[in-house]
């Protein structure tokens, strides 16, 4: 069963940007309805996709983590955004719905 | 696949359609509701003031308590989008976005409403970068910066409230001469606040920046003016997600509002209407409205579904 990884600052490199698998990164924050929402969905996600891509998430409002939402210029949340070998490939932004989601998400890897 | 044939499909799950549930389940209603954000337009509200037993409660919260109660009394209640409703009484299928099909007796149409852009046509490019629709989301990301709010009603004022606790300063644009659509008790407490800057008559025109938003230009008594900021959030107002019925051939109104009966029943026989996408309460859309519409739906379907049998 594939698992939601934390992220942190410390973990960052070694979990996404060295990651051999692509990643799916959610910028969140406790304060954001939405991105509640989308927790049981990327849940869901990881479920389906399994080893086919990793998915982790940050908590933006988690000091330690405020150059990660500094870096990716994170201004808008749920921000859910895919690296594949290292690179930001793209940018999903606002609550979405599983199959709609997981379509984008093998369209771009595609 | 194929399911069992419901009573009743409630299309949303927002305060209409999860009392609706509540309501249903108390009555034996075999149902189910298909919604694409849980807790509907709530969610994204800063503090709710005005629900009976709740002194003051983010949106968040309170759907969550909305929505806990009606799965407590057993409401289904699933994530996902209806894209078509076909047939009549009793026999609708519904199609969901992810190809289920469900077929049901009976249909509550609880789907709300949709927010409006700008319409401006860079207005997709700065989303996330400067641009935003939801205060209490992004609003922490514009700390002690110039932030905008654009749009006159309470949706808006609450916005700025919530904004001005975090940004540097807030500036409010509006049409009219005063945000007369707004309640007294929102306007209190902005009058109290020294960080917002009022700009009636102001109109947006175009979004200023290159990568980020940097500034936009406003039209104001006649004239246009570029004024900076780094954020924009847009409260302008929303549009009644009533397509689903629309493509039934049932009757809006002149702004797409579902038009029901006292008993919200809506012009296709065996398919009600609820909340903010209906003509109802004399057109004032709230969450108590919204609670109470549901309700009555549930309650007229619940005898319609008795005289049938
Ligand atoms: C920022 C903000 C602040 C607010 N503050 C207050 C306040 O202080 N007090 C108050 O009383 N009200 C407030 N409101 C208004 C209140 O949220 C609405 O009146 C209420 O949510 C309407 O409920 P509803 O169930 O009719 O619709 P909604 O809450 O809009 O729920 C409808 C749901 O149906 C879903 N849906 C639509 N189409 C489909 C489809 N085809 N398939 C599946 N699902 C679908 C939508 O995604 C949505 O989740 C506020 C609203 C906002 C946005």
């Amino acid at each position: 069963m594939a698992q939601i990884v934390e992220l942190t600052p410390a973990n960052f490199a070694t979990e996404v940007l060295n990651s051999k698998i692509p990643v799916l990164v959610d910028f969140w924050a406790p304060w954001c309805g939405p991105c509640q929402m989308m927790a049981p969905i990327l849940e869901n996600l990881a479920q389906e996709l399994g080893d086919k891509i990793k998915i982790a998430k940050v908590n933006v409002d988690d000091p330690d983590n405020q150059p990660l939402a500094v870096e990716y210029q994170i201004q808008s949340i749920p921000n859910m955004k895919l690296f594949k070998n290292g690179e930001e490939i793209a940018s999903f932004i606002g609550v979405r719905q599983q199959a709609s989601l997981r379509q984008d998400i093998l369209d771009k890897l595609s | 696949m194929e399911m069992g044939v419901k009573d009743l499909i409630i299309v949303g799950a927002g305060p209409a359609g999860l009392t609706a549930s509540i309501y249903a389940s108390r009555y034996k209603i075999e149902h189910q509701v298909i919604g694409l954000l849980p807790g509907g337009a709530m969610t994204e509200a800063y503090k709710i003031c005005n629900f009976p037993s709740e002194v003051s409660i983010s949106g968040w919260e309170l759907a969550q308590k909305i929505e806990n109660n009606a799965r407590q009394l057993g409401g289904e209640i699933v994530a996902g989008e209806v894209l078509k409703i076909s047939g009549h009484y009793p026999n609708f299928q519904v199609d969901l976005a992810d190809g289920h099909k469900l077929a049901s007796k009976t249909i509550l149409l609880a789907s709300g409403a949709k927010r409006r852009h700008l319409g401006l046509p860079n207005e997709d490019k700065f989303l996330g970068k400067g641009l935003a629709y939801c205060a209490t989301c992004d609003g922490p990301f514009f700390k002690d910066k110039i932030v905008g709010v654009v749009g006159g009603g309470n949706c808006a004022a609450t916005a700025v409230i919530f904004l001005s606790t975090i940004a540097a300063q807030v500036l409010w644009f509006y049409l009219g001469s005063e945000p007369n659509a707004v309640e007294p008790g929102w306007l209190e407490e902005i009058n109290k606040q020294g960080n917002i800057k009022l700009m009636a008559r102001s109109e947006i025109k175009a979004l200023l920046g290159d990568n980020h938003l940097s500034g936009v230009t406003i039209k104001r008594e006649n004239k246009t003016e570029n004024i900076n900021l780094e954020g924009l959030f847009v409260e302008i107002g929303s549009d009644p997600n009533s397509s689903l019925l629309k493509q039934l051939g049932g009757t809006v109104n002149e702004g797409g509002y579902i038009v029901v009966d006292g008993g919200q029943a809506t012009t296709i026989p065996g398919i009600w209407a609820a909340g903010d996408v209906t003509t109802s309460s004399n057109g004032l859309r709230q969450i108590i409205t919204a609670c109470s519409e549901g309700a009555i739906a549930a309650d007229s379907i619940f005898k319609f579904l008795q005289r049938q049998v």
